[in-house]
């Protein structure tokens, strides 16, 4: 390749991921902003308030509006995209919760002692997942509106404590040692 | 050599040397030996390329040799800082200690991958030189992101830093990124750039040596300590708690 057009294209890529990564660290600065208060308090969060999610994708409700009379399909169309317009800010809600939880948890490991070590690379798997988990979301959302596939959030729910056991077993041993 | 090149060559000959003094001077050589011996050795590559002038295969030689040792020396210096940062967060050091060496594979392999870029000689060019700026460039670059990946780590944990280590980390920064750079666009374009693009990294690295000379006290050495959020198991476990909840959630609802 020649010399300048590869220049080119390396300038040209670097400067997009250096824009990326500027968007990326102000918009995380702007989430962690809402957040960095000395005396924020997450005891208050629960899951019990994103019951909801489990039935917005849920297909019975659209059913039961299509059994009825008087039915068009463009009833049908608006109210799945309601449902999809109003599980995206629970979504979100639940995202910010997560961040929120997340910062309170990384300064308290960040002051703490050595043999917390582990609960480090706890704490990044969990951002990892979440980021995974989140992405796969926003695109089974993408694709259901175009009628791709589905989006059943009803068993959203029942894994709320699927997992609570393996971390007990994890905080467990950070709490008896601390 | 032209007598731009000569200049801004012996420019940054006496700034390495004021850093020196400095570090010598404040105390700061024994905090930061790594970085202290990076720059001896700068040093005294700098006086035997001078004393190479005459003689381009002897001058080559002495490149080289000395690029070679800044390149080791480069890995203990990223160490040393990454060491420094996380000294006053003894979990995250803790953390830091293990997961080392994978960085370090991780961010080579990422460098390597670039390695295809100037696999082409260009006419005229020594390929010895040629293939030698490449393995520099491509450890510069495996450096670089080390150090930004240590970067995203303590912005991501609030991590308080001394102010002479974030100088130190930023310069450097700064430094690789000249450095690989630079050596990438002397390999792929034309003869007539390589004196432009030498004298565009020695600029650069006359920057970082002055600002560092200014920047790096005795002072920086003290930082204020973060208050609240102390250990506390019960908040500890009942914050992983919901977080688990949360992910096992949502990857239940991504599976559907």
């Amino acid at each position: 390749m020649a010399g300048w057009t590869l220049a080119g294209w390396v300038i040209t890529c670097g400067s997009a991921l250096v824009l990326m990564a500027t968007l990326a660290a102000l918009r995380f600065r702007k989430d962690r902003g809402e957040f960095d208060e000395e005396d924020a308090d997450s005891s208050g969060f629960t899951l019990t308030r994103y019951q909801p999610m489990a039935r917005l994708l849920s297909e019975d409700d659209l059913l039961f509006l299509a059994s009825q009379p008087g039915y068009r399909s463009e009833l049908g169309a608006r109210f799945l995209r309601e449902r999809r317009r109003i599980f995206r800010l629970y979504l979100r809600d639940l995202s910010r919760d997560f961040q929120h939880l997340h910062a309170e948890a990384r300064k308290i490991v960040a002051n703490s002692e050595a043999q917390h070590a582990a609960l480090v690379g706890l704490l990044l798997r969990q951002q990892v997942t979440f980021w995974q988990v989140r992405g796969s979301l926003e695109l089974h959302l993408a694709l259901s509106r175009l009628g791709i596939g589905k989006v059943d959030a009803r068993r959203l729910v029942d894994a709320i404590e699927s997992m609570r056991l393996d971390l007990g077993r994890v905080t467990g041993r950070a709490a008896a040692t601390a | 050599m032209a007598t731009f090149d000569r200049v801004i060559w012996y420019l940054n000959i006496a700034a390495t040397l004021v850093l020196l003094g400095r570090l010598f001077a404040t105390g700061l050589w024994r905090t930061y030996r790594w970085l202290f011996f990076f720059f001896v050795a700068d040093t005294f590559q700098s006086l035997l390329l001078i004393a190479s002038l005459g003689n381009r295969n002897r001058y080559a030689e002495m490149y080289m040799g000395g690029q070679a040792v800044k390149m080791v020396l480069s890995v203990f210096v990223v160490l040393e800082l990454y060491q420094l940062a996380l000294a006053s967060h003894p979990a995250l050091a803790g953390f830091g200690r293990k997961t080392v060496g994978w960085l370090l594979v991780g961010s080579s392999m990422v460098a390597a991958g670039g390695l295809w870029m100037d696999s082409s000689v260009r006419p005229g060019q020594s390929t010895i030189l040629h293939r030698f700026f490449t393995v520099e460039r491509t450890m510069d670059f495996s450096v670089l992101i080390f150090l930004l990946l240590i970067c995203c780590f303590m912005l991501w944990f609030p991590v308080r830093m001394k102010p002479n280590v974030a100088l130190y980390i930023g310069g450097f920064v700064v430094w690789f990124l000249a450095r690989s750079f630079g050596l990438l666009m002397a390999n792929i374009l034309s003869a007539s750039f390589f004196h432009t693009m030498s004298n565009a990294m020695l600029a650069v690295c006359f920057g970082c040596l002055s600002f560092w000379s200014l920047a790096l006290r005795r002072g920086g050495e003290f930082t204020t300590l973060t208050v609240g959020h102390r250990w506390n198991p019960a908040v500890m476990e009942r914050l992983t708690g919901q977080l688990e909840s949360i992910n096992a959630s949502l990857v239940r609802l991504s599976r559907d």
